[in-house]
C-alpha cells in the first residue's frame, strides 16, 4: 500500500526533559563553605602565631599572605575545573554510566596538581625572593593540595555529603593549626607552613578516602570529562570569571594600590583592605546557610515536582501551578536569606568599631569594613541568583552575569585604588549589586518563561 | 515557484512505492508509465528516511524524464540561525493563526493558507525547522492550539504530537522548489503525497489527478488506533465517552484534513473499485469526479501459464497444490493460512502449500509463521519458498490462496485468474468483485473462486477442500476467472482510461 504514514515511535524516545537537580546547589557551597573555614582557621592561626613570634611581625605576613594567595590562586585556577566536573559527575549519575565517575575524579586530581604546581612553582620559588626554600615549596606544595582539595569537594558535593566535607576541613584544619602552632615554636614560620600543609594532606585524605569509599573504583578514560569542556565552554568560563570577579580586587589592592605592603618579591597584602573583606565574607555565613537549606528542601522538592509534572502527562495548567510553587519557595528563600542577613549585616555595621577593637584593626579599616559589610551581603545574594540560574540551567545568563560583575569588579576597583582610602570597597560593593541586578532580572525572566526553555529549548 | 529546466507532461507524485519499494503501486505506476511511451513523466517521490542502500526496483522507462526524492522523516539538519525568524514572518505566523481559529477541514480557505505557508516556508530556506520551532511566536501559538484543542491533555505529549505533525509537513515545503514542473500532477495516495500534488498544482493552476488503490486515510487510522505507544489521556485515563483520545484525534485529523485537500484539489478522483469509491466519498471527495479504473495486465502473457498448467495437471490428475504469492508479512496474514493449511490438510493429507514471495520485510513475522508451521506440525505439507518467478510458480498450483487482511485490487488474483488458476480468498478489498463479478455483471461469467471472512481459516480450509475434490468446478472457475480478467481487467482496457484521462488535462 502506498504511504510513509508516520513514524512517532521512533522519535518520541527524544521526548523527555530532566531538571539537572543537585549538580549545581554545590556550585557555590564548595566555593564557598571551605574558605570559610579557611579564613577562619587562618585568622585563628595569625593570632596563634602572634603569641608564639612576637617579635617576627613580617614574617608573620609573609606567612598569611603567602597563605592568602594560596586560595586565591586555588581558587581561579580550580573554579572553571570544579564546575566542569560537579556538571560531568551529574551527567555520568543521570546516564546511568557512575562508573566513569572515580576515573574523571583521578583525572582532575591531575589537572588540577598540574596547573597548581606550574603557578605555585612560578610564583613562590621564582617571584618570591629572600625566603627560605623549604618555605617556598611548602607554599608551592600547599597551592597543589588546596587545588586537589577543591576537586575532591567537588565529589563529596555531588554526593550531597556536606557533613562530611565539614567534618572533613575540620579534622584536616584542627591538626594543621595545632601542628602550625606547634612547629613555629620550633622551626618559625617555615614551621607553620610546614604544620599547616600537613593539616592539608590529612584533609585531602579524608576527603580523597570518602570519595573512594563512596563511588568505587570504576573504569573509564581519566580524562574524558575534558571532552564535557568542549560542550560546555560557557561552563567553564563562568567558572573562571566568578572566581576571578570575586578575587579581581583582591589582587589588584595587592598589586596597585599605594597602600599596598610588598611582603617579598610579587608578594604584597593590602592590610587595610584584606582582614576588612574577609571579615565580610565571613559575615555572609548566616543568610548563605539560610538559602542553601532553602533551596535544598523546599525549593528541591518543588524543583523536581515541575519535571514530575512535565515528564509524567501534567496538562499545562498543572505544570504553571507546579512553576508557580517553585517561584513561592524561591520568593520564601529569598525573603529569609534577606532576614537572616540583614539581620547579620545590620548589627555587624552598627558593632563594626568593636569588632574593629578586637582584632586591633585602625579606623580606616572599620570604615572599609562597613562598606564592604555591605558588599558581602549582596555578593550574598548574587551567589543565590547565580545558583537559581544553574538550577534552571541558564547558562548563558550565568556566564553573563560572572562576566558584569568580573569587569565591573575590576574596573570599579581600579578606580577606587587610583583614589583614596575612602573610596576603598565601593568598587567591590557596586560589582556585587550589578551583578545580583543582573541575576535577579535573569531570574525572573527565566522563571516566567519556564515553561518555553523547559519545552522548545530543551532545558537551555 | 522557480522554472525548472524539465517539464513534463505528468509528474507522479509517489509516496513510499514506485520506484524503491515493489507492489500493486508499483507495478501500476510502472505500467502506467510504459503504457504511454509518447508522453514523458517525471517523479516526485516521498520517501520517510533516506537509506543509502536502497535501490531503484525497476528499471525506469526512458520517457521518465526527472526524478526528485525529498525524506520527510531524516533528522532536520537544515541550518539556520536561532533568531532568524524575524519581521518578515508576521504574516506567516499571522496565517498560522487563522488556520487555528477554527477546526480546519480542507476546503479552498484551508488549502489556500497552507499554501501560502509552505510556500513561505520554502523562500525562506535560510530558516531551520529548529530555528522556527524554538522561536517564542511558534511556541506562543503552541499554547494557543493547546488550550483551543487539548487543553487537558499532556503538554508533553501534545507538544511533540504537534512537532511530529509539522516536522515533515515543513520538509516537504522546504523540497516544493524541486518538485518538477509539468501539465499534470497526478499522485497514487492522499496523505503527503496528496498535499504535494494538491499544492503544486494549485500553484501552478495545472490540473491534478488522484487515484487511490487503498484508501489512505483508512490505513492511517487503522495504524493510529492500534498505536499503543500515542500516549494520551485516554491511555492513562481510559474514558467511555471518548472512544478516542485528544492526540489520535490530532494524527487523524491532520490526514483527514490533508486528504480532503487534496479530494479537492483534484480534477479526477480515479478509483479501482466500487467499494473504495464508496470510502472516498464517505471521506470527502466529490462523487462527480470520480472515475472507477481497476488494474489491469496483458492476459497474453499468460496463455502459456495456462497451458504450463494444463499440461501439468493432465500429467498429475488430482494434484492439490495451494499456493501464496506475496510478501510474508502480517497485513498478509500468513498465519492463518499456516492454520488453513492444517485444516486442509487433515482431509487432505496429499495438499501441498507453496509460499512464494519475500521473507525478509518483517523477519519477527517471518520467524513467528515458521514456528508456528512447526507447532501445526504441517512442516512437510507447507513450503516456504522466498522470492519466485510467477511465471514458473503460477503454473504448479491448482488453486490460489489470499489470506490478507488488507488489500486494494490485487494484481496477485488477476494474474491467478488469468493464468487459470482459481483463487480463494478473503473478502477484502476487491476481491469479491474479482471473483464473483461486479453487481450487476453481464454477461455473468460466474464464480472465479470462493470469499471467505476475514481471518477465518475454518471457512478458508472448508472453501479449499471442496475446490480441490470437485474438479468440474474446478475447471468452472478457470473459465470463469478466464472470461472475466480478458474483458474487465485487460492492460487495453485500462490505458484506453487512463488515455482518456491524460489526453483531456494535456489537451
Amino acid at each position: 500500500m502506498a504511504g510513509i504514514g508516520f513514524q512517532l515511535r521512533r522519535l518520541s524516545k527524544s521526548s523527555h526533559f530532566t531538571g539537572q537537580i543537585g549538580a549545581y546547589a554545590s556550585a557555590a557551597i564548595i566555593s564557598a563553605g571551605p574558605w570559610m573555614i579557611s579564613i577562619l582557621s587562618l585568622m585563628l592561626l595569625t593570632w596563634l602565631l602572634h603569641k608564639v613570634l612576637p617579635r617576627e611581625e613580617d614574617h608573620i605576613r609573609l606567612f598569611s599572605a603567602s597563605v592568602t594567595h594560596v586560595y586565591a590562586f586555588a581558587l581561579v585556577l580550580t573554579g572553571p575545573l570544579q564546575i566542569l566536573l560537579t556538571r560531568y559527575t551529574a551527567d555520568q549519575y543521570s546516564l546511568k554510566t557512575p562508573e566513569k565517575i572515580f576515573p574523571s575524579f583521578r583525572g582532575g586530581l591531575i589537572v588540577a596538581a598540574v596547573m597548581a604546581s606550574i603557578v605555585g612553582g612560578v610564583f613562590f620559588i621564582g617571584l618570591v625572593p629572600d625566603v627560605p626554600w623549604h618555605f617556598q615549596v611548602s607554599a608551592a606544595a600547599l597551592l597543589v593540595y588546596v587545588s586537589c582539595i577543591f576537586v575532591a569537594s567537588v565529589y563529596l558535593s555531588v554526593l550531597r555529603e556536606y557533613g562530611r566535607i565539614v567534618f572533613a576541613f575540620f579534622v584536616g584544619y584542627g591538626s594543621g593549626v595545632a601542628a602550625a602552632w606547634y612547629l613555629a615554636q620550633h622551626y618559625g614560620i617555615t614551621g607553620a607552613m610546614v604544620g599547616l600543609l600537613a593539616g592539608h594532606l590529612v584533609l585531602f585524605i579524608l576527603l580523597a578516602a570518602h570519595v573512594r569509599h563512596e563511588i568505587g573504583k570504576g573504569s573509564g578514560s581519566m580524562f574524558a570529562f575534558l571532552g564535557a569542556a568542549k560542550k560546555l565552554p560557557d561552563l567553564l568560563l563562568c567558572g573562571l570569571f566568578y572566581n576571578l570577579g570575586i578575587w579581581i580586587d583582591k589582587f589588584l589592592f595587592w598589586w596597585m594600590s599605594h597602600s599596598s605592603v610588598q611582603v617579598s618579591g610579587r608578594l604584597y597584602a593590602a592590610p587595610d583592605y584584606d582582614l576588612a573583606i574577609y571579615l565580610s565574607l565571613l559575615s555572609i555565613v548566616p543568610g548563605m546557610a539560610v538559602f542553601i537549606l532553602q533551596v535544598e528542601t523546599s525549593f528541591a522538592e518543588r524543583f523536581q515536582a515541575y519535571f514530575d509534572k512535565v515528564n509524567h502527562g501534567a496538562s499545562l495548567s498543572d505544570i504553571v501551578v507546579a512553576r508557580g510553587q517553585i517561584i513561592e519557595s524561591l520568593q520564601q528563600g529569598f525573603r529569609r536569606l534577606l532576614k537572616v542577613q540583614g539581620l547579620t549585616t545590620a548589627l555587624l555595621v552598627i558593632g563594626a568599631s568593636a569588632i574593629g577593637s578586637i582584632f586591633h584593626v585602625s579606623f580606616v579599616q572599620t570604615g572599609i569594613f562597613r562598606i564592604t559589610l555591605f558588599g558581602g551581603f549582596l555578593l550574598m545574594a548574587f551567589l543565590a541568583m547565580q545558583t537559581v540560574l544553574f538550577y534552571f540551567n541558564d547558562r548563558r545568563g550565568a556566564l553573563l552575569c560572572s562576566f558584569v560583575f568580573l569587569l565591573a569588579n575590576g574596573f570599579l576597583s581600579a578606580l577606587t585604588v587610583w583614589q583614596n582610602e575612602a573610596w576603598y570597597g565601593f568598587g567591590f560593593v557596586v560589582a556585587s549589586g550589578v551583578g545580583l541586578l543582573l541575576a535577579a532580572t535573569r531570574v525572573n525572566t527565566r522563571l516566567r518563561e519556564l515553561e518555553y526553555h523547559t519545552f522548545a529549548r530543551g532545558g537551555e | 515557484m522557480s522554472a525548472k529546466p524539465v517539464t513534463t507532461d505528468i509528474c507522479l507524485v509517489l509516496e513510499g512505492t514506485y520506484p524503491y519499494v515493489s507492489g500493486g503501486v508499483s507495478t501500476w505506476v510502472h505500467q502506467v508509465i510504459n503504457m504511454f511511451p509518447d508522453w514523458t513523466f517525471s517523479l516526485f517521490y516521498l520517501g520517510a528516511q533516506k537509506d543509502p542502500k536502497a535501490k531503484y526496483k525497476y528499471q525506469l522507462p526512458p520517457n521518465v524524464k526527472a526524478v526528485e526524492e525529498v525524506y520527510l522523516f531524516d533528522d532536520c539538519v537544515d541550518g539556520g540561525l536561532l533568531g532568524g525568524v524575524g519581521g518578515k514572518w508576521k504574516p506567516f505566523y499571522e496565517n498560522v493563526r487563522k488556520l487555528g481559529v477554527r477546526l480546519p477541514v480542507g476546503d479552498r480557505h484551508d488549502l489556500d493558507l497552507v499554501r501560502g505557508l509552505l510556500k513561505h516556508v520554502g523562500e525562506h530556506s535560510r530558516v531551520g525547522f529548529e530555528s522556527f520551532w524554538k522561536h517564542p511566536e511558534t511556541w506562543n501559538v503552541a499554547i494557543e492550539l493547546y488550550d483551543r484543542y487539548a487543553p487537558d491533555e499532556s503538554f508533553l505529549d501534545f507538544y511533540w504530537t504537534l512537532r511530529f505533525l509539522i516536522q515533515p509537513v515543513w520538509k516537504l515545503a522546504r523540497a516544493m522548489n524541486r518538485l518538477p514542473q509539468a501539465q499534470v500532477y497526478h499522485t497514487a495516495c492522499t496523505g503527503y503525497a496528496g498535499l504535494a500534488a494538491a499544492m503544486a498544482a494549485a500553484e501552478t493552476g495545472k490540473p491534478m489527478v488522484l487515484t487511490e488503490h487503498g484508501i489512505y486515510l483508512r490505513e492511517r487510522i487503522a495504524d493510529i488506533c492500534r498505536s499503543p505507544w500515542i500516549p494520551d489521556q485516554l491511555v492513562r485515563r481510559p474514558n467511555l465517552d471518548e472512544p478516542l483520545g485528544t492526540l489520535r484525534r490530532l494524527w487523524i485529523g491532520f490526514f483527514d484534513v490533508i486528504g480532503r485537500m487534496a479530494y479537492h484539489q483534484s480534477a479526477d478522483i480515479v478509483s479501482l473499485f466500487g467499494k473504495n469509491a464508496d470510502a472516498q466519498i464517505h471521506f470527502g471527495a466529490d462523487p462527480a469526479k470520480i472515475t472507477i479504473i481497476p488494474n489491469g495486465i496483458k492476459t497474453e502473457e499468460f496463455f502459456e501459464l495456462k497451458k504450463k498448467r494444463d499440461e501439468r495437471r493432465s500429467r498429475e490428475p488430482g494434484s492439490q497444490v495451494v499456493g501464496f504469492l506475496g510478501r510474508v508479512v502480517s497485513i498478509k496474514d500468513v498465519k492463518t493460512l499456516l492454520r488453513t493449511a492444517r485444516k486442509v490438510c487433515d482431509a487432505l493429507p496429499k495438499a501441498q502449500f507453496l509460499v512464494a514471495g519475500p521473507n525478509e520485510e518483517e523477519p519477527e513475522y517471518y520467524r513467528e509463521c515458521v514456528e508456528l508451521m512447526e507447532q501445526l506440525g504441517v512442516q512437510d505439507q507447507v513450503k516456504f519458498l522466498g522470492p519466485t518467478q510467477r511465471n514458473d510458480f503460477l503454473p504448479q498450483l491448482d488453486v490460489m490462496i489470499l489470506s490478507s487482511i488488507s488489500e486494494g485490487l490485487p494484481f496477485v488474483i488477476i494474474e491467478s485468474l488469468a493464468a487459470g488458476v482459481p483463487v480463494v480468498s478473503t473478502d477484502v478489498g476487491a476481491c469479491s468483485e474479482l471473483l464473483n463479478g461486479r453487481s450487476g455483471e453481464s454477461p455473468a461469467f460466474g464464480p472465479a473462486g470462493l470469499i471467505a471472512e476475514i481471518a477465518n481459516s475454518d471457512e478458508l480450509a472448508a472453501h479449499l477442500i471442496r475446490v480441490l475434490t470437485d474438479q468440474p468446478l474446478l475447471d468452472q472457475m478457470t473459465q470463469a476467472g478466464l472470461q472475466r480478467v480478458e474483458k474487465l481487467y485487460h492492460e487495453k482496457a485500462i490505458r484506453a482510461a487512463y488515455h482518456e484521462l491524460y489526453a483531456k488535462h494535456l489537451a
